[in-house]
């Protein structure tokens, strides 16, 4: 506290306002709204900070401040991940968009979106903060990672394969903070400030920077009880008598393809329960309501515990990409290339995939 | 007696009694295998996918219509090779024999083959056929579908030394063929079903459609 009194009033002496707005931030940022009795040569300057921090020109931390309200969609919560209060969270935003000379978000009783400008902005934005992060890593030189890494996976994907190898890499790197958003449809990277998405099958988006890190097969599967009442299909058009589970790659039509010796044979199936996630749907059919046709990553426990079993075993119905995808147009944040580069090698390693 | 059981014991009949000279098996046997490599299956159209609409003659009973079929039910449509083919002879009785069950659940089913209209005509008579047999002329239907290829020049001569001159059997000097393809084509015009194999000696058992029908036949009532 004294070192800091000190280097503040250096600050003031200097006229450096943002510089000293950016230490209070730092030293008292979770009682910002407090008055902060500072002691500085001899005298009592009674600083009020929030007022300190709307005035200041520290731009970085109020485009961290705003890129985490457009993340979240809300100032409390930004503003609490960021040690501020929601009126001062919303000041500093709104002295940026003064600023900037543009509105960036739209506030209404529900939530804060992001304006046409506000989408570009935020897109601009991350590369800045991405580049200081990269700026520091390089600086400090000994590989370790810190700030935050936003990956972004299916819930499927991230419980059953990212997380369990997680520690291993996040040991290495004790100061980083890694937010998950967890979702089965596909994410629009840079509007939700995604630093590294995993994606299972083919992209969509052809702004992005995809890297292929493994294979996915595709199995057909059903639980014992199911098929011990239904029957066991032997062929794929007998799918068709059978209640279907249709997963969150389904959309619409769904077709099941399989080949067998070079022939290829595909059946139109009538989804009977249909579920937007693959865990619900692993679920569904562990539950015996019907056959279910997915990754085998997204079910490979219960194949191996005897939940499921294999439906049509062999008949192939191919492969699909395991994707690491970066978002183009900035260059990816050191911990999002480590991050790959880990994931890489793991998948290698498990090569059971 | 399975449709592909009787494929088999032909295929065990014309090698083992040398109805075909071994020479031409191997010839035959490395044409398939090329097919099957070429990954020409795999861009045929595929349950889910439109299907062509068609409107093609039928040299007993004039111009059929894929839409007019569609509009009373499902439609089963088979694409063969040839009368010369004796895979392809035995999957149309094997179909015919199917026939009863096939329309009993409201659905139609046609061949289609590239052959003119008087080969078309034999393929007919010979198998006794009681479903349209329709001319596919320069195979554009079987285009559309993805499954018609041209035959390698050893091919050509190939099938020419057996007797199966194709620019007078097909009355088109494209040397061109459809792969063998099953399709069931549900009401509202998609595909329901397919089942495309580059090797001409296996073929879907006809029952394998009946699920399938069964299936369309739930939805509509539904």
């Amino acid at each position: 506290m004294q070192g800091c009194a000190n280097w503040l009033g250096q600050g003031f002496a200097d006229g450096h306002l943002a510089r000293v707005g950016a230490m209070l931030y730092f030293c008292f940022g979770a009682r910002s709204q407090r008055l902060v009795r500072c002691r500085i040569l001899g005298s009592n300057i009674e600083i009020k900070v929030a007022e300190i921090l709307f005035r200041m020109n520290d731009r970085f931390l109020s485009l961290q401040l705003f890129a985490r309200v457009a993340r979240a969609g809300s100032f409390s919560v930004a503003g609490r991940e960021m040690g501020i209060s929601q009126p001062t969270a919303s000041r500093i935003v709104a002295a940026l968009e003064k600023q900037v000379g543009a509105a960036l978000l739209v506030r209404s009783t529900r939530a804060v979106t992001l304006t046409e400008a506000g989408i570009d902005y935020l897109a601009r934005v991350d590369a800045i903060l991405a580049a200081l992060e990269e700026a520091d890593h390089a600086a400090r030189g000994t590989g370790e990672l810190r700030g935050l890494l936003r990956i972004a996976a299916s819930t499927s994907f991230a419980v059953r394969a990212v997380l369990p190898c997680l520690p291993h890499f996040t040991e290495r790197h004790p100061k980083l903070r890694v937010e998950f958003v967890l979702n089965d449809d596909k994410q629009d990277l840079i509007g939700d400030s995604i630093d590294v998405a995993l994606r299972i099958g083919a992209l969509a988006d052809s702004s992005v920077v995809a890297q292929k890190v493994g294979v996915v097969h595709r199995v057909v599967a059903a639980s014992p009880d199911y098929l011990a009442k239904a029957g066991t299909p032997r062929t794929p058009s007998e799918l068709a008598q059978h209640s279907i589970i249709v997963g969150p790659a389904g959309r619409g039509i769904e077709a099941w393809a399989f080949k067998k010796n070079g022939k290829a044979t595909s059946v139109r199936v009538e989804g009977r329960f249909v579920l937007n996630g693959g865990e619900g749907a692993t679920a569904a059919a562990v539950a015996g309501l019907g056959i279910l046709s997915a990754g085998a990553l997204g079910m490979l426990k219960e194949l191996q515990s005897g939940q499921l079993v294999r439906v049509l075993p062999d008949w192939e119905m191919g492969v699909a990409d395991i994707n690491v995808v970066l978002p183009a147009g900035r260059a990816a944040k050191p911990s999002a290339r480590a991050f790959t580069e880990f994931f890489k090698a793991h998948l290698k390693q498990q090569h059971a995939v | 007696v399975k449709l592909q059981e009787q494929l088999n014991a032909l295929t065990v009949d014309l090698i083992d009694n040398r109805k075909i000279p071994k020479l031409v098996v191997d010839a035959l046997m490395k044409g398939i295998k090329a097919q099957t490599l070429s990954g020409i299956a795999d861009r045929a159209l595929k349950a889910g996918d439109a299907a062509p609409v068609f409107s093609l003659k039928d040299p007993a009973a004039g111009t059929v219509n894929s839409a007019a079929l569609l509009a009373q039910g499902p439609l089963g449509v088979s694409f063969y090779r040839g009368y010369w083919c004796p895979y392809c002879n035995l999957e149309l009785q094997a179909l015919e024999a199917a026939r009863s069950e096939i329309q009993a659940r409201g659905a139609s089913v046609v061949a289609i083959s590239m052959q003119n209209a008087a080969n078309s005509c034999k393929s007919n008579r010979e198998n006794e056929l009681g479903f349209p047999v329709l001319i596919d002329t320069g195979g554009v239907v079987a285009g559309e579908f993805g499954l018609r290829y041209s035959l390698s020049p050893e091919m050509i001569e190939l099938n020419k030394s057996l007797g199966n001159n194709l620019e007078v059997i097909n009355g088109d000097s494209s040397w061109s063929l459809p792969m063998p393809g099953r399709y069931v084509i549900g009401q509202d015009g998609i595909i329901a079903y397919a089942e495309v194999n580059p090797d001409y000696t296996h073929r879907p058992d006809p029952s394998d459609l009946l699920p399938i029908l069964d299936q369309l036949i739930r939805a509509t009532a539904a």
